[in-house]
């Protein structure tokens, strides 16, 4: 990945799953290096769609993705593992792992990238800090309340220092409290100088945040 | 990376018990099954060397040949190279022996003698062989003097078939069995797979290789192929043990045999796991 301004740019991307309800049409827009942007719009508005095609969980039908200047849609299977290093990503539930604690949960991200015992004890240790869970580093996710195990799924997220940070409904399964601390962590993460792109429906939360704001409904930009 | 993926794998054999319990019972059964037709193998050779080991050729002369011309002959064929020695059978010392095989009230019946002297001719270790003994038989029927000659050829060459026989359906039940083995833990490893998905998923997420994910249930594959191996040669040395106080100098694996045998299970086990990857990962 270079040292691109920008960091994220999709061209003139559209999904078609059915002709007659296409998931995502012509969608364009970017995100600039260390930039907060809000992809907002109401459910089925195409936004988890736009997220799996910058992860490459899928390809799009048409158009074009780029991270930090690579070329997303064009990536071999074997160059995919290298973008979503560069990639954080945090879901709505989490995805945390049942069987392993916390501190496992987020040495798993780091042990695929072929990390040693010692980076992996540094990173995952100074990650849990950040996140405010280091003395919880050997619970069982199910020990922690819905808001830690987002803690905890971020902190996942940042271990290994991406470029980009994907949250896609983070906060949908929280109370205002534990929203309002993943919101304040997500702020310090972006002064950091990782780029957020946050996908939400809450219009609370779209008031709460003063970013810029990206509109999308029945997969089209606004 | 290795040791990940092995604590990984023991891990979910460890989860899995039932489901791994049951797998390796069926891997053990095929790795016995085919342990025991390779053992039966394995005996029926060791006869049948020793049975070459035996390998005799007897001449049988005509009637109008004397002791005389019957040693000449008996020098001219000790010349041969195959040949370690000859000696002469005259017809007295023959019908001593066939009464001491079936009786003298066999030979009261007989008004002469009718049986005919003979060369026992002793074939060089090297050579103690079914063609070798095919061949040199030929060619001393062939010498004047010569009226038959019997070698245990028939013995030998239905010998062979059967060791053929057993060689081919060992063959034919290692691919069977072979076959049947990669596809239980084929099976195994879909079914581990799934109870793993969520895990998979979330490698794949944080940037995963296909080498990365796939390696635990390849290790997975290959633990289950040698339990089931080292399982199927347990038993077999059970059943050798039991054998071995009926039937005397029953033969077993040889250590590259056995070892041969645990790296196939290995093999098929790495393969089952593999097809069954081939589309997930």
């Amino acid at each position: 990945m270079e040292n691109h301004k920008t960091i994220l740019q999709v061209s003139g991307v559209s999904k078609i799953y059915d002709r007659r309800w296409p998931a995502l049409k012509d969608v364009n827009l970017e995100l600039q290096r260390g930039e907060f942007v809000l992809l907002v719009g109401p459910c089925g508005a195409g936004k988890t769609t736009l997220m799996r095609l910058i992860t490459r969980e899928e390809s799009p039908t048409t158009g074009t993705i780029r991270v930090a200047g690579d070329e997303v849609t064009r990536m071999g299977p074997r160059d995919i593992p290298r973008l979503r290093r560069s990639l954080g990503l945090v879901f709505q539930d989490g995805r945390l792992l049942p069987e392993k604690t916390v501190f496992e949960n987020i040495a798993f991200a780091l042990r695929v990238t072929g990390a040693g015992k010692k980076e992996i004890s540094t990173k995952a240790l100074t990650a849990l800090g950040l996140v405010g869970l280091a003395h919880k580093a050997k619970f069982l996710p199910d020990q922690l309340s819905g808001g830690e195990q987002q803690q905890v799924a971020i902190a996942r997220a940042i271990v290994n220092k991406p470029i980009l940070l994907l949250a896609d409904e983070p906060t949908g399964n929280l109370d205002p409290e534990a929203t309002s601390e993943i919101l304040d962590l997500f702020a310090k993460i972006n002064r950091f100088g990782t780029a957020i792109l946050l996908a939400t429906h809450d219009t609370n939360l779209i008031e709460a945040l003063d970013h810029r704001r990206i509109e999308i409904a029945r997969g089209q930009i606004l | 990376m290795l040791p990940y993926a092995l604590k990984e794998a023991l891990s979910a054999i460890k989860r899995a018990r039932l489901v791994s319990l049951a797998a390796t019972s069926i891997l053990t059964t095929c790795l016995f099954l085919l342990g025991l037709f390779l053992m039966a193998y394995v005996n029926l050779n060791g006869v049948a060397a020793k049975i070459r080991e035996r390998v005799q050729i007897e001449a049988f002369l005509d009637d109008q040949v004397d002791q005389k011309n019957a040693l000449a002959l008996a020098d001219s064929i000790l010349s041969l190279s195959s040949v370690k020695s000859v000696s002469y059978v005259d017809k007295e010392m023959a019908l001593e022996a066939f009464g001491q095989q079936f009786g003298d009230e066999a030979l009261q019946v007989l008004d002469t003698n009718p049986l005919p002297a003979s060369l026992r001719i002793e074939l060089q270790e090297r050579d103690r062989t079914f063609p070798h003994a095919q061949r040199i038989s030929k060619r001393i029927g062939n010498l004047p003097g010569v009226a038959d000659v019997e070698y245990g050829g028939r013995w030998l060459s239905r010998l062979d078939r059967l060791l053929s026989a057993v060689g081919a359906t060992t063959l034919i039940l290692g691919a069977i069995l072979g076959a049947s083995f990669v596809f239980v833990v084929a099976t195994t490893i879909k079914l581990t797979f799934h109870a793993r998905r969520k895990t998979v998923e979330v490698m794949r997420l944080v940037g995963a290789t296909r080498g990365f994910v796939a390696r635990p249930f390849l290790v997975e594959g290959s633990i289950y192929g040698f339990l089931g191996a080292l399982f199927g040669l347990a038993l077999l040395v059970l059943l050798h043990a039991v054998l071995s106080s009926r039937v005397a100098g029953l033969l077993f694996l040889s250590p590259n045999q056995m070892l041969g045998l645990l790296a196939f299970g290995i093999l098929l086990g790495l393969l089952g796991s593999s097809i069954s990857l081939r589309k997930t990962v």
